[in-house]
C-alpha cells in the first residue's frame, strides 16, 4: 500500500494539518444536519481526506465500505434517450462521483443521479440523519448547464440530500452555487507542516529522516503534501538510509519539459519548431494536461531566462496568456502548435509585429475548426456565425500571407495598416 | 438573470418584473427576524458586515448567517462571518498590490505563488483588487488605473471561461507592474 493512502487520517481527530478545519467540520455535524459544502483548495491539500473523514463521523464506520460500480443511466431527454455510464463509488450512505466523466452530457448525470438519491431516502428508525451524502469531484469542470441544473435539484432534494462538492478553482463555480454551499477553503500545507507529516510518517515507518532532508523534500513538493510523501517513498527505494543531500529525483515529465525550455532557448528555427512540437506531442499523447504543461513550461523559462530579459518577458507572459485561454477550450490536437508559435514568437530577438498577426490568425483559424464545439463565444470579435466564419477565413489567408513573408524575409507590409490591437477589437 | 439574453419577441409578449438587489434595510430586519426566531446573538458590526459581504444578497447572507451559527455557536462576531464567507483577508489583496508596487517580477510571482497554495479564489482576489485600485489615492494616475482595470477586465472574462488560475493572476501582476512603472503596454 502506498503510504499516502496507508497514512491518509481516517477520522477528523486524527488529521494532523488542518486541525482548525477538522474541529469546525465537527461541529457542523454534530446536530445530525448540514449544509451542502463546498470545498476548494490546491491540489495536494487534502480536500478528499478532510471529505472522507467527514463522512465517517457522519455514518460511522459504514462510511468506508465502498463499492465502486459502473453504473448505466438511460436519460430519457424529449424524443430521445440518452445512454450515459458512469462510475461511482458507493456506500450505504453516500455516493461519490465525477460528473464532469460524462463530458457535455454532464448535466443528465446531475439531474438524474441527484433524484434516484432522493427517492431512496434512506430510513432511520430514530428518525435521525434522514439524509444521503452525494460528493461530487470536479465541480469546477462541470459546464455551465450542469451547474445551473445542479442548484435547482439542490434546493427542490434538500431535505433527503446533502451535496459535498470538491474542486480546485471556486472561481469556475457559479455564483449561485457557491451562496447555497458553506464554502470551506483548504489551503496547501505549508512546509513546516509537511515536514511534521514527513517525519510522522517516517516515525511510523521507523525509519531515520534527518531534518534537512525532510526540509528539502518539503521544498521541492511545492507545497502538495500527497507529492511529498510519493517523493519520500520514491527516495525510500532508492537510497536508504537517508543522507543529508540526497538527490530527489523529479518527475521525468518535469526533466522532459525543461528539456524542451532549453531546445527553445537554444535555437528559434523551424527545425527546432518541428522538435519542440514533437515532443510537445509525445507529452500529451502521455496524458499530461495542457495546463500542467504550459505552467510549467513557463516556470522553467522564468528560472532560464536572465534578469535583464525579464522586462521583454512581461510581454511574453501577456501572449502566454492569452494563448492559455484558448487553449483551455480549443482543441488539443492544435494546441502545441499554437503554444509553441507563441513561444518563438517571442524567443525571437525582435518580436515584429507581422508575427503577432499570424498568431492571431492562427487563433482564428483553430476556432474555424472547432466551430461545432464552440462553446467559448469570444464575445468581442463574434456576434454572427457567418460573419465570423468570413472574418475567419480572411484573417486565415492574411496569417499565411505573413508567415511566408517572413518566412522568405519580405518586408512587412500589413503592420503599415494594421496594429495588432485593432484585430482584437473587431 | 439578464433580460437582454431574452429574445424579444418572448420578451415582448410577458409583463415584465425587475428585481432589484436588496436594500441593506429590508435586508437587516430579515436577518435579525431570523435571528430572533433562532435565537442568534448578532451585534451591530457583524450585522453590517454581513450586509456589506453579502452585497445584497439575501440568500447568501442567511447561508453565510447559518453557517456562521452552526461553526461558532449562538453568538457570531463579524470574524466568524469573514471566516465562513470566504472572503479573501484584506491584507493578502494588499500584499499582492504592494509587491506589484514594487516593480519587481520575482516579488510578485513569490506572491502569487502564494495566494494559489492558499487557495484563494482569483475571482475574489480580482474583485478586491478592483475595489483597492479604484479607491486608491493620489499616487496612481487615472492613465494607470484605467489600464489596470482593463486588465483585471480581461482577466474575470477568462477565469469565468476557465483558465487557470495561477497563469491569470500572474498576467494580472505583470501587468499592474507595467502600469505602474509606466512601461510600454502593446501587444
Amino acid at each position: 500500500m502506498l503510504w499516502v493512502d496507508k497514512y491518509r487520517p481516517k477520522s477528523l481527530d486524527k488529521v494532523i494539518v488542518h486541525e482548525d478545519i477538522a474541529q469546525n467540520l465537527k461541529k457542523l455535524v454534530t446536530e445530525q444536519d448540514c449544509p451542502h459544502l463546498l470545498f476548494y483548495g490546491p491540489s495536494g491539500s487534502g480536500k478528499k481526506t478532510l471529505i472522507m473523514a467527514l463522512l465517517k463521523q457522519i455514518y460511522g464506520a459504514s462510511a468506508e465500505k465502498v463499492k465502486v460500480e459502473n453504473r448505466a443511466w438511460k436519460v430519457d431527454a424529449g424524443s430521445r434517450t440518452i445512454d450515459l455510464e458512469l462510475t461511482t463509488l458507493s456506500s450505504t450512505n453516500h455516493v461519490e462521483l465525477t460528473p464532469s466523466d460524462a463530458g457535455f452530457q454532464d448535466r443528465y448525470i446531475v439531474q438524474e443521479m441527484i433524484k434516484e438519491m432522493a427517492k431512496n431516502r434512506p430510513i432511520d428508525t430514530k428518525g435521525k440523519k434522514g439524509y444521503k451524502v452525494l460528493v461530487l469531484n470536479e465541480v469546477d469542470k462541470l459546464s455551465r448547464e450542469a451547474q445551473h441544473s445542479l442548484r435547482r435539484t439542490m434546493e427542490k432534494y434538500s431535505s433527503s440530500c446533502r451535496l459535498i462538492l470538491c474542486c480546485n478553482s471556486s472561481s469556475k463555480v457559479t455564483e449561485a452555487i457557491k451562496s447555497r454551499c458553506l464554502n470551506v477553503r483548504i489551503n496547501a500545507p505549508s512546509q513546516e507542516e509537511i515536514v511534521k507529516v514527513l517525519e510522522f510518517v517516517a516515525k511510523k515507518e521507523s525509519l531515520q529522516l534527518p531534518h534537512g532532508f525532510a526540509a528539502r523534500i518539503a521544498e521541492k513538493s511545492n507545497r502538495s503534501l500527497r507529492r511529498a510523501i510519493l517523493s519520500l517513498e520514491t527516495c525510500r527505494v532508492q537510497n536508504y538510509p537517508f543522507t543529508d543531500n540526497q538527490a530527489i529525483s523529479p518527475m521525468d515529465w518535469e526533466e522532459y519539459v525543461a528539456e524542451i525550455s532549453t531546445d527553445m532557448l537554444r535555437e528559434q528555427s523551424p527545425k527546432s519548431l518541428f522538435q519542440v512540437r514533437g515532443k510537445v506531442y509525445e507529452l500529451l499523447v502521455n496524458c499530461i494536461p495542457p495546463e500542467v504543461l504550459l505552467k510549467r513550461l513557463l516556470y522553467e523559462l522564468l528560472r532560464k531566462l536572465d534578469s535583464e530579459l525579464k522586462l521583454e518577458e512581461h510581454r511574453m507572459r501577456l501572449g502566454q496568456k492569452a494563448i492559455f485561454h484558448i487553449e483551455v477550450y480549443e482543441h488539443i490536437q492544435e494546441l502545441p502548435h499554437l503554444n509553441i508559435w507563441v513561444e518563438k514568437r517571442r524567443m525571437a530577438p525582435n518580436p515584429g509585429k507581422e508575427e503577432l498577426l499570424v498568431l492571431q490568425g492562427e487563433y482564428r483559424a483553430t476556432k474555424v475548426g472547432n466551430i461545432s464545439r464552440l462553446f467559448n463565444f469570444d464575445l468581442s470579435c463574434i456576434s454572427a456565425l457567418h460573419a465570423q466564419a468570413l472574418t475567419l477565413a480572411a484573417l486565415a489567408g492574411a496569417a499565411a500571407v505573413e508567415y511566408y513573408d517572413h518566412k522568405t524575409g519580405a518586408t512587412d507590409r500589413y503592420p503599415k495598416f494594421l496594429k495588432p490591437d485593432n484585430l482584437t477589437k473587431d | 438573470m439578464e433580460s437582454i439574453r431574452i429574445i424579444e419577441p418572448l420578451a415582448s409578449r410577458c409583463a415584465k418584473f425587475r428585481f432589484k438587489p436588496l436594500s441593506e434595510e429590508v435586508m437587516s430586519n430579515r436577518i435579525m427576524h431570523i435571528c430572533n426566531e433562532e435565537g442568534l446573538n448578532l451585534g451591530g458590526e457583524a450585522l453590517s458586515t454581513l450586509s456589506s459581504i453579502s452585497q445584497g444578497d439575501l440568500r447568501r447572507a442567511i447561508t453565510y448567517l447559518q453557517s456562521g451559527a452552526r461553526l461558532f455557536g449562538s453568538t457570531i462576531t463579524s470574524k466568524d462571518l469573514l471566516d465562513v464567507s470566504g472572503v479573501v483577508p484584506l491584507e493578502v489583496v494588499e500584499r499582492f498590490f504592494t509587491a506589484c508596487k514594487s516593480g519587481d517580477f520575482d516579488i510578485a510571482n513569490k506572491e502569487v505563488d502564494n495566494i494559489v497554495a492558499e487557495g484563494y479564489p482569483a475571482s475574489q482576489i480580482t474583485n478586491q483588487l478592483f475595489d483597492i485600485i479604484v479607491e486608491a489615492g493620489d499616487d496612481i494616475t487615472d492613465n494607470q488605473k484605467a489600464k489596470i482595470c482593463k486588465c483585471l477586465a480581461e482577466t474575470d472574462k477568462r477565469l469565468v471561461d476557465g483558465a487557470d488560475e495561477y497563469l491569470q493572476l500572474l498576467d494580472v501582476a505583470s501587468n499592474t507592474i507595467r502600469a505602474l512603472s509606466e512601461m510600454a503596454q502593446d501587444l
